[in-house]
C-alpha cells in the first residue's frame, strides 16, 4: 500500500515540469515555505505560489486518476 | 459553506492559503477531508520514504568524508604531539650536557690564568738565592779585595821568581 502510494507519488513528480518539481518537493519534502523556496531558487515569491499551485493540482489529477 | 470545496479551492487549501471559512470546512467536511487525505497520505508516505532512503544513503557517505578529513588533523596532532616530546628530550639532554661543558671550560679558562701568573715561591727566587749565594762564596773565598785583582795579574807567580842570590 505504501510502495504504491510512494510510487504513485514519484510518478506524479516525475510527470512535472523542473520547475514545478523543484518548488513542490522544497516544500512537502524539506517543510520550505513559498519564501524560502524562493530564496533557493532565485524566483520570485509570487512565481514559487504559481508553480507550487500548478504542481500540486497536477500531482492531485495524477493521484485521483491512480486511485481511480 | 454548503457546497463541497471546488479542485482549485482544494489545492489552496493544502498549499494553506484557504480563507479560515475554507479551511474550517476542509476540517469538517467527510467528504472534502477525504478528497484531502487522497493527496496528503501519499505525499507523507513519499516523504517518509525518501528521508529514511536519504538518510541510509547519506550517512556512511558522510562518515566517510567525515573520516577522510578528519585523517590529516589526526596525523598533524600526533605528529606535534611527538615533535613536543622529541624537543623536550632533546632539551633536557642538551642542557646538562651544555652546562658540563661550560663548567669544563670555565675551569680550563681559571687554569689557564693561573698558570700565566708567577708563582709565588718561584724558581726564579731560588735561582736567585743560588746567585747570592755563589756571589757570598766568591767574595768570602778570595784573597784579595776584588778591585785589587787586576794589580795581582801583574806581579809574577811566585814559583817563577828565581830566589834571591841567583843559582848555586
Amino acid at each position: 500500500m505504501v510502495q504504491e502510494q510512494v510510487r504513485a507519488v514519484w510518478s506524479a513528480t516525475s510527470d512535472l515540469s523542473e520547475r514545478q518539481r523543484t518548488v513542490f518537493l522544497l516544500r512537502f519534502m524539506e517543510d520550505m515555505n513559498s519564501l524560502e523556496i524562493a530564496d533557493a531558487t532565485g524566483l520570485t515569491e509570487s512565481a514559487v505560489n504559481v508553480h507550487l499551485f500548478r504542481a500540486v493540482r497536477s500531482v492531485r489529477k495524477r493521484l485521483g486518476k491512480h486511485n481511480e | 459553506m454548503n457546497n463541497h470545496l471546488s479542485q482549485d479551492q482544494l489545492s489552496m487549501w493544502i498549499l494553506g492559503r484557504s480563507t479560515a471559512e475554507e479551511l474550517r470546512h476542509g476540517e469538517e467536511c467527510p467528504q472534502c477531508r477525504s478528497e484531502l487525505q487522497r493527496f496528503e497520505a501519499p505525499v507523507a508516505a513519499f516523504r517518509s520514504t525518501m528521508l529514511d532512503w536519504s538518510d541510509r544513503v547519506s550517512a556512511p557517505r558522510i562518515e566517510g568524508v567525515l573520516t577522510v578529513h578528519q585523517r590529516p588533523q589526526a596525523i598533524y596532532k600526533l605528529f606535534w604531539r611527538w615533535a613536543a616530546v622529541g624537543t623536550a628530550v632533546l632539551l633536557l639532554t642538551a642542557i646538562p650536557i651544555y652546562r658540563q661543558r661550560q663548567e669544563l671550560m670555565q675551569r680550563k679558562a681559571n687554569d689557564l690564568e693561573t698558570s700565566q701568573l708567577p708563582p709565588i715561591d718561584a724558581p726564579d727566587d731560588a735561582n736567585a738565592d743560588g746567585v747570592l749565594m755563589d756571589a757570598v762564596n766568591a767574595h768570602l773565598s778570595r784573597t784579595i779585595p776584588a778591585p785589587m785583582e787586576p794589580i795581582m795579574a801583574l806581579i809574577p807567580n811566585q814559583e817563577n821568581i828565581a830566589p834571591p842570590g841567583g843559582t848555586q
